[in-house]
Order: structure tokens, then C-alpha cells, then sequence
């Protein structure tokens, strides 16, 4: 399914890729100095991605409505990342009341030649946009979900870790993106 | 019995990017000599005639400066960076080992350039590069 979609798409270089969001990052590092803000700032950018990429999503993957959060985190994982990124996720720790999963990512196309400096090790989520392209994503389709960076490979963790939790699902009668 | 005593790379002006040795149990004072050597294989690149004005295709340079030691060879890229391998002088290693050995020497040093933390034409001071390096030097 998703090599289907991803076939399907058209292709950029990784490498200018992966350089071009390696400048963006130093950048803002560069710009605001703190690193918290660095990692809020790709969030924001990932939600404006997020909101205009699931559009596309849903024209050329033609997946209907998910019938729960758990079908939702698949799609993510198997669909999403490999339609956009290449690689697929895999989706654990699910909770029982479906509101909660991780996102695992053994290969991430973001921080290929990347090795963080010291000082920012554990501060910085160099690849926190993703995070941000989720939740904006989501929010399209009616799910309000909070997503975080939990762990990160560059940190010298073991993997990359993205935390999903479902907040709450919005009503279909408001208005798209109107808070 | 290791063959390859040192790697080094020299930036476009001649800035040391990276040098490292192999040999256990050097001296300080050795090492200075390492140092020292590599030094006058830069000089000895300066020196080969029309090496400055045309780019030639073939990046790597044989031999370039035998000492009683050690054998130095170097490989320059159209950039202007300069790769050097010091090897033990009775090591026997055929060229077309050497021009397999910088060309990964050469991706290793592109990879780490394309980390976009690292600042171009400084120390390459990255442990990963480094780690990499070693594992490779026994491949010669």
C-alpha cells in the first residue's frame, strides 16, 4: 500500500533534501540562539507543512475514514512516512484505551550525516518538524492529538521515539482549522 | 603488523583538517615527525608542475615522499583538499589498493562535510569520522 503511494509521487534528491533541512535547522539555531524555541519554531513550521500536506495525502492515497485511532496510527506509519519520507514507522506501545502510541523510527532521511554537538545533546529535536506534519495533519481530519519527540538517535538513544496522544476529537460541524 | 601509520587531510590553504596516527605507542616526539613529514608532502604537491594550472582527472598523486621510515601518498581533489596516507616503508602495496582507499577516505570526508553542524575548511573533530576512519585504515 504504501510503495503503491510512494511510487506514485514525484522524487527529490535525499541528499538536498536532508542538506536543505540541515541549513534550515542550523539556521534557526543561529537566529534564536535557545534551543528550546528552535524546537518549538520547526513544530509550527511541520503544523503549516501538515495542514497543506494532508491534502495531498488523501487525493493519492485514496484511504477513507479510519475507524479508530489505532487504524489512524498505521496509516501514519505505513502510508505517510513512506509515501513523503520513504521509510515506514512502526507504531508500539499502544494503550488500551486507544488515545496513545509511539511512533519508532528506524531510519530517518532527515539526520543522515548529522551528529549533533555536545551541547545540544537531549535539548535539541533536530528532526521535530515531524512532529509538528503530524499534528497538523491530524487536525485536518478532525483530531486534535498532541505529539512529542521522546527519544532521539542523534542523543545517542537507541531510537527515535515520536509520542502521539489524542486529545480529543473535533467535532465535524466546526469549521476546518477554526479554534 | 599495521601498515598505515597516519591519515591526514589538508584543507584548500594548506590548514591541517584532520591528522591522525595509527602506530601504538608513539612518542610525542614522533608524532611530531608525522607531523613534519606530512608537512613536506605538502610541499612536494606545491612543487609538481602543473599541478596548479590544469585540473587533471586523476586525483591521486603515487608516491610522493619516501623518508627512511615511511612511504607518503597523496591523493588532491579538484577542491584543493589534500589527502595523505603515511604507511610503514616496508609495506608493499600495490596503487590501485591506495586509489580504492582514498576514494573511501574521500566519501567518508564528503559525508562528514554534509553534517550541517560542521563548519567547512575547520578541524574535523566529529568522534563518528574518526571511528570510521580507524575501522578503514586496516583495510589497506
Amino acid at each position: 500500500m504504501g510503495t503503491d503511494v510512494f511510487n506514485k509521487v514525484e522524487k527529490i534528491n535525499s541528499e538536498l533534501f536532508t542538506l536543505t533541512y540541515g541549513a534550515l535547522v542550523t539556521q534557526l539555531i543561529k537566529d534564536y540562539e535557545d534551543i528550546e524555541q528552535v524546537n518549538i519554531k520547526l513544530e509550527q513550521m511541520g503544523y503549516n507543512i501538515g495542514i497543506r500536506l494532508i491534502e495531498e495525502f488523501l487525493a493519492k492515497s485514496n484511504i477513507g475514514r479510519c475507524a479508530d485511532f489505532m487504524e489512524t496510527a498505521e496509516v501514519i506509519a505505513k502510508v505517510g512516512f513512506k509515501m513523503f519520507l520513504g521509510v515506514t514507522a512502526t507504531v508500539i506501545d499502544q494503550d488500551p484505551d486507544k488515545r496513545e502510541f509511539h511512533l519508532i523510527l528506524d531510519d530517518n532521511p532527515l539526520i543522515d550525516f548529522v551528529e549533533l554537538p555536545e551541547q545540544y545533546k537531549h535539548k535539541l529535536y533536530y528532526s521535530n518538524i515531524l512532529c509538528g506534519v503530524i499534528r497538523g495533519a491530524l487536525e485536518m481530519v478532525q483530531m486534535k492529538v498532541k505529539c512529542t519527540f521522546m527519544k532521539c538517535t542523534l542523543s545517542d538513544e537507541t531510537s527515535s521515539d515520536i509520542k502521539v496522544v489524542l486529545e480529543e476529537v473535533l467535532s465535524d460541524m466546526i469549521p476546518v482549522g477554526y479554534d | 603488523m599495521k601498515k598505515v601509520v597516519c591519515v591526514a587531510i589538508i584543507g584548500k590553504g594548506n590548514n591541517p583538517l584532520f591528522i591522525q596516527e595509527f602506530a601504538t605507542g608513539l612518542t610525542d616526539e614522533n608524532k611530531l615527525k608525522l607531523h613534519y613529514i606530512v608537512h613536506c608532502s605538502l610541499d612536494i604537491i606545491e612543487d609538481k608542475p602543473g599541478n596548479t594550472k590544469k585540473l587533471s582527472s586523476e586525483l591521486y598523486l603515487g608516491l610522493l615522499y619516501p623518508t627512511e621510515d615511511y612511504k607518503v601518498y597523496g591523493y588532491i581533489t579538484n577542491s584543493k583538499i589534500k589527502f595523505f596516507v603515511v604507511v610503514l616503508d616496508t609495506s608493499d602495496i600495490k596503487d590501485s589498493d591506495f586509489k580504492i582507499f582514498f576514494k573511501r577516505l574521500q566519501n567518508l570526508y564528503i559525508n562528514t562535510t554534509s553534517n550541517p553542524f560542521y563548519k567547512p575548511n575547520t578541524k574535523i573533530e566529529s568522534t563518528k569520522f574518526l571511528q570510521e576512519v580507524i575501522n578503514l585504515a586496516p583495510s589497506l
